[in-house]
């Protein structure tokens, strides 16, 4: 990062300084500025499964959340679509009145992004639907994700 | 029959490989290096003559510049008519 | 198995390669024979690419990439360009596109270059070692099936576009090409020669363009055909080429400084660190799995290889650095902080900034699992906030950049140049406030100008000065201007286009998008548009069916355009795949999704996006495409006579 060559008649320390306090200045600006960013509302959201949500109760009520876990029961009726999201041992009801991915289906993995309403379900307002990671029609699906 | 093609492949490259381990190669020239540079200086200041004239470099700043420009085109140009036998690669 | 032992054997060549040519200071026929060894690698994975081509198009589907890529009824664009669409496959590519450049470098003519290659070649030969490697032991294209299908599977229908063909190559000629002026560098710390910028140019503007162009092709490709209306959402594999691409750009301007005046070595060491790694860096994110995105590949053991090898990478170019740092001190010094030098430093901090965001945020959600153990996702709203500001710096920077000299500029002087393009940019920026009453879009509006007006006035000025100097016309002169200085005035028109692309960005602020459902005759109004449903077609071609619904588009009484999505099911994906209707004008885009039809009745789901002044994105886009391609193919027009010590003379007398 330097780009000076000593020089014999102004003493190095206070260039040195100079620089040091200027990159400080620097990295402090861009950690604010990235900080600043991440407190944007929709930023960052928490992950969390649907066991962890029926754990969490009430307390994750009219939270952002993000939750994930695999299509159980798809339903897509007209602009509205309604799905279960689970993870083997919970579910939890997801209602989604968006644009809807192409790569969403039963039995593929879905992260549903929204707030937790007072009845248990999400109301989502982004759903993210991986292609399916490994390549497999759909005759050979159940063998590959086991049952459920 | 695979096995085949790949070790014909592999002999026919290999041979073509080693071929020069056994024969004999030249060494490249020098002076292009030279001369490449000094062309790269003539273009420098022909990018100055535009500058200063449509006002972007002052008068002084020109002065200074062109002269530094002409001064290592001179000592590149003396290195060039000396045909240095070392070479400067 | 011929195509995986043809790569076998350009490992062997490769590695033979990388311990010959250092040797070569001894023996100098130990460096054709390495450079001979270069070519023969490539030769013989360029021999496997062909053969997996072969079974490609021959429909050979006992090979379970053949299977799983293409079937009986792909075209043949979809057949060549199935050679990518899978891991094992893309993997190959890269390694092919690799050993050709690698060769072709190793055989460069240019004499700045020629004394780099002897250390360049075991960078290169181990980089070419190991993605073969990755390739040959872990990722085997030619991995025969058991049982041979009658037909394959196809590919993924969404991978059906001309963009998808183009794309991938493109962006691996870019990411790979920046692992040439990085093996540069570590020939120019080893051998201790640090003139090695000027020696390198063209061969990073190459990469830089192409891994730019691919860039933009991707977000043409899921503007087109992903359905969710935008074109860039900060996706980790997005991230993942855009990282190097900063990188890069850094580092093209920065080397300009060094080539000047022999400042900022230690940076453009650095820089071209950097570029490279980050680019290894991205295709190992996509690879590993290791993030949760939409397009990333099969999770596969190759991940922990490629951490070790970005991890020697890295340690690589930074102990060298430290090595060799005396050798890098500068020629010269700052005369002023007002001077082109000292903008390029601010501009190599910017950049450098923007690098360190964008992969901060797009591996918190990795960092954060590892060490907290909460799992969360990163989303656009952060990097658009995060990356706006440091841009906008950036383009300021650059018109900036543009009127100041080198060494030592009058503050003066450059703010009564800069006067023009900052009233135009005021002006401009105002009515945008007016119209909109959105100071975002205003601030936005007004970087782009000031940038953008820079450009094409100094290009003008530049010209009339030597329009009047030698007495030809502007135009004429534009274009002299253009082919004697490829390098400034390539970079002035980049500059441009980059300005006319960020107006287009600042469209996406304005967005709309609704969704309906209606009935075959039916009609719904939207963004000032009424949008008459006619009919839906439904139809089967052999390998899909179709839903086709014809859409008139109206506006003020009068028909507009008939547009017509689809909603296709193909028989070997079991995801529907959408074509979406799209019709342009440089003010906005209409963009119709045919979204959901029921199975009784004709009554279909329309979902529609206004998306304003989306084209100048792609406009832009090629202008900056010319830019780049002006600087990288012109060369300075010099006269050749013959060179005589008085020919000489009477040239700096000139």
């Amino acid at each position: 990062m330097q780009t000076e060559s000593p020089d014999t008649t102004t003493p190095a320390p206070p260039r040195r300084g100079k620089w040091l306090a200027g990159g400080g200045l620097l990295a402090a600006g861009v950690i604010g500025l990235a900080a600043w960013a991440a407190a944007t509302p929709g930023a960052v959201s928490y992950f969390a499964t649907p066991s962890e949500v029926a754990v969490q109760g009430d307390a994750a009520m009219g939270r952002t959340l993000r939750v994930g876990g695999r299509v159980a029961k798809l339903d897509r009726d007209g602009t509205v679509v309604r799905f279960t999201v689970t993870d083997g041992s919970n579910d939890l009801d997801v209602h989604y009145a968006g644009e809807v991915p192409d790569t969403l289906r039963e039995r593929t993995d879905v992260i549903a992004e929204g707030t937790l309403a007072a009845d248990g379900t999400l109301h989502a307002t982004r759903v993210l639907a991986k292609c399916s990671s490994k390549f497999v029609p759909a005759d050979e699906m159940d063998e590959h994700f086991g049952a459920g | 029959m695979d096995a085949l093609i790949l070790v014909g492949v592999l002999l026919v490259l290999t041979a073509w490989v080693a071929a020069p381990l056994y024969g004999r190669d030249a060494a490249s020239a020098t002076d292009d290096a030279t001369r490449a540079r000094l062309d790269a200086l003539l273009g420098r200041l022909r990018e100055l003559e535009v500058d200063h004239a449509s006002g972007l470099v002052t008068d002084d700043g020109y002065a200074q510049q062109r002269a530094e420009t002409e001064a290592e085109a001179a000592r590149l140009t003396q290195r060039l008519d000396q045909v240095d036998p070392n070479g400067t690669d | 198995m011929l195509g995986r032992g043809l790569l076998f054997v350009a490992i062997g060549f490769a590695a033979f390669a990388s311990l010959a040519a250092p040797a070569s200071a001894r023996r100098p026929e130990l460096l054709v024979a390495a450079r001979r060894a270069m070519v023969a690698a490539a030769i013989a994975i360029a021999g496997s690419a062909v053969l997996l081509w072969y079974a490609l198009f021959a429909r050979d589907f006992s090979l379970s990439y053949v299977w799983a890529s293409t079937s009986r009824a792909a075209q043949p664009w979809y057949t060549f360009s199935a050679l990518w669409s899978g891991m094992a496959g893309s993997l190959l590519l890269w390694c092919l596109i690799l050993a050709v450049y690698a060769a072709v470098f190793v055989r460069t003519r240019s004499p700045l270059l020629r004394p780099f290659v002897p250390w360049a070649i075991p960078v290169l030969g181990a980089c070419v070692v190991f993605f073969v490697a990755i390739t040959a032991v872990f990722e085997n294209p030619f991995a025969r099936l058991d049982v041979v299908p009658a037909d394959g599977r196809g590919m993924n229908p969404l991978l059906h576009s001309p963009g998808m063909v183009i794309h991938p190559p493109l962006l691996y000629a870019g990411l790979i090409g920046l692992l040439i002026p990085f093996a540069v560098a570590v020939s120019a710390m080893v051998t201790k020669r640090p003139d090695w910028i000027g020696a390198v140019r063209r061969w990073t503007l190459v990469p830089w363009l192409a891994l730019g162009a691919g860039l933009v092709l991707g977000g043409s490709w899921a503007y087109t055909e992903l359905g969710w209306g935008g074109y860039w959402g900060w996706d980790p594999v997005e991230n993942a080429a855009l990282l190097p691409w900063l990188a890069a750009t850094a580092f093209v301007h920065s080397s300009m400084v060094e080539d000047r005046r022999g400042m900022l070595r230690v940076w453009n060491v650095f820089l071209a660190t950097a570029a490279a790694t980050l680019a290894v860096f991205g295709t190992f994110l996509t690879r590993s799995g290791l993030l949760s995105s939409v397009h990333a590949f099969a999770e596969s053991p190759v991940g922990r290889w490629f951490f070790v090898f970005l991890g020697v990478q890295t340690v690589l170019g930074l102990s060298l650095l430290a090595w060799r740092w005396p050798m890098l001190r500068a020629d010269d010094r700052f005369d002023s902080a007002v001077s082109k030098e000292g903008l390029f430093l601010v501009n190599n901090f910017v950049f450098l900034a923007a690098v360190f965001v964008v992969l901060w945020g797009t591996l918190l959600p990795l960092t954060s699992e590892a060490i907290w153990g909460r799992e969360i996702a990163v989303g656009p709203p952060f990097f658009n906030r995060v990356f706006s500001p440091l841009a906008a710096i950036l383009l300021v920077v650059a018109a900036i950049g543009s009127v100041t000299p080198w060494r030592r500029g009058s503050s003066r002087a450059i703010v009564l140049r800069l006067t023009g393009p900052a009233i135009a940019a005021t002006v401009l920026a105002g009515v945008t406030l007016l119209v909109t009453r959105r100071a975002d879009a205003s601030g936005v509006v007004w970087v782009a100008t000031l940038l953008g007006a820079t450009s094409l006035i100094e290009t003008v000025r530049a010209a009339r000065a030597r329009g009047a100097a030698t007495g030809s016309s502007t135009r004429a002169s534009v274009a002299a201007l253009l082919a004697r200085n490829p390098r400034r005035y390539g970079g002035y028109l980049v500059h441009l286009g980059v300005a006319v692309m960020v107006i287009g960005f600042a469209g996406s602020l304005f967005r709309t998008q609704t969704q309906v459902e209606v009935s075959p005759g039916g009609s719904f109004d939207f963004a000032g548009y009424t949008f008459v449903y006619r009919e839906l077609q439904r139809f089967s071609p052999p390998d899909k069916d179709v839903n086709l619904a014809v859409v008139d588009v109206r506006r003020g009484g009068g028909a507009i355009a008939t547009l017509r999505p689809q909603l296709n099911l193909h028989r070997n994906w079991d995801q529907p795949q959408s074509e979406i209707a799209i019709r342009s004008t440089p003010r906005a885009d209409l963009y119709l999704i045919l979204a959901g039809t029921r199975a009784t009745s004709d009554d279909t789901v329309f979902r529609v996006h206004h998306n304003p002044l989306v084209m100048w994105v792609w406009i832009g886009a090629v202008i900056a495409v010319l830019g780049g391609l002006s600087a990288i193919a012109l060369r300075p027009r010099r006269r050749r006579e013959a060179s005589t010590p008085a020919t000489r003379q009477a040239a700096w007398t000139r």
